[in-house]
């Protein structure tokens, strides 16, 4: 009989929920009596739980070391040189997507150019499209809280706006060639 | 009035971004010293993880404290660093007696006498049988001093898992410190 109850007290302050308690510091007053008689007989539980009371003293008399000096600053001057990549990354990547649909229309919108680009005065009307659409754009994205987004698509709609002239001027005149050139050989 | 300077942060003030690292820098770097163990490592984690941080303010609700939110972004930090250093041992890692010094996720601990070693040291060496998320519960427990509520706030997880996670952590950190004895006493 006695060591049945020794048995099932054993098994429960063997058990995980126990140690949790004891760890956490919930036991109540009788159970930590018995906490501490068990440990007095019960050589494994005393040096598990020793060891662990010095790791906790060990842990609390281990303070973190503050930043070293000048850390605010360093932490600064990276926040800024994180935002100029940040920017250049934007201004590049922009860059290349203009390029990049420039180069498709080029390519193969070309005869969908060349309907628009027989229109009169074509320069003027797709500057002025252009800058309708661009105007449209900036006051969509001023009401945007980005700043950044915003300072992209003004350079975005800048380069574009050089590009595009430009472009289209050398768009022109390679079709208007190729147009000849092609007639030509159509008459022969 | 902590609100009105995160806000102004946010809208990019510099006045109020350099109130913000002066702040938080403290509890940020400590995390990182103790879940990477080196002053060089920490340095660099919790600089990262602030210009992390401020970079990305907008997604911070400002109703909620902003300390469990910093530390979520340098613990997920962390975190991933410890992942990526299981996989590069570089000569770094060595120790000064030349044996390969055991670092987080590396299969064997060479033997050590935990008992001459400093206290800083020792706090060290018993972090790193952790796993990166359990060296930051242990240190946001201990050395941020957060509730387990705070702690359910920076990592996501229940209380009830933190609580058996930290529990686990803790006897698995006294049995190190068992084993070291040991270790200590055959060698
Ligand atoms: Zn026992």
């Amino acid at each position: 009989m006695g060591t049945q109850v020794r048995d099932k007290s054993l098994l429960k302050m063997h058990s995980t929920g126990w140690w949790e308690l004891a760890l956490a510091e919930r036991l109540t007053p009788a159970e930590k009596h018995a906490w501490q008689q068990h440990l007095a007989t019960c050589p494994r539980c005393q040096a598990e739980w020793s060891a662990w009371l010095e790791v906790e003293a060990l842990f609390k008399s281990t303070p973190v070391p503050a930043p070293p000096e000048g850390f605010a600053d360093r932490t600064l001057a990276r926040l800024e040189h994180a935002r100029r990549r940040r920017y250049a990354v934007g201004l590049l990547s922009a860059f290349f997507l203009i390029l990049l649909v420039w180069l498709l229309i080029l390519t193969t919108g070309s005869n969908y150019l060349r309907d628009i680009l027989n229109v009169g005065d074509v320069l003027l009307t797709s500057r002025e499209l252009l800058l309708q659409t661009l105007m449209r754009v900036w006051v969509s994205a001023s009401a945007l809280k980005n700043t950044l987004l915003r300072l992209l698509l003004g350079i975005s709609a800048l380069l574009y706006f050089s590009l595009i002239f430009n472009g289209t001027l050398a768009a022109t005149a390679t079709l208007v060639l190729v147009n000849k050139r092609r007639s030509a050989v159509y008459l022969e | 009035m902590e609100q009105k300077r995160i806000r102004a942060a946010q809208d990019g003030n510099q006045a109020a971004i350099r109130w913000l690292i002066e702040e938080y820098q403290a509890p940020v770097y400590a995390l990182c010293y103790r879940m990477l163990g080196t002053p060089q490592d920490a340095e660099d984690a919790a600089q990262e993880a602030l210009v992390r941080g401020i970079n990305n303010l907008d997604s911070f609700d400002l109703e909620r404290p902003l300390r469990p939110w910093l530390l979520r972004v340098t613990s997920n930090l962390c975190i991933d660093r410890l992942r990526r250093r299981k996989f590069t041992v570089s000569l770094d890692d060595m120790g000064e007696d030349g044996a390969w010094e055991w670092k987080a996720g590396s299969a064997i601990s060479p033997e050590r006498h935990l008992l001459r070693k400093e206290q800083a040291e020792q706090v060290r060496d018993l972090l790193a049988i952790l796993s990166p998320q359990d060296r930051s519960l242990v240190t946001l427990f201990y050395w941020e001093e957060l509730s387990y509520a705070e702690i359910s706030a920076v990592t996501t997880l229940t209380e009830s898992a933190i609580k058996s996670r930290l529990y686990r952590a803790r006897r698995a950190l006294a049995r190190e410190l068992l084993k070291e004895r040991q270790d200590g006493h055959t060698s």
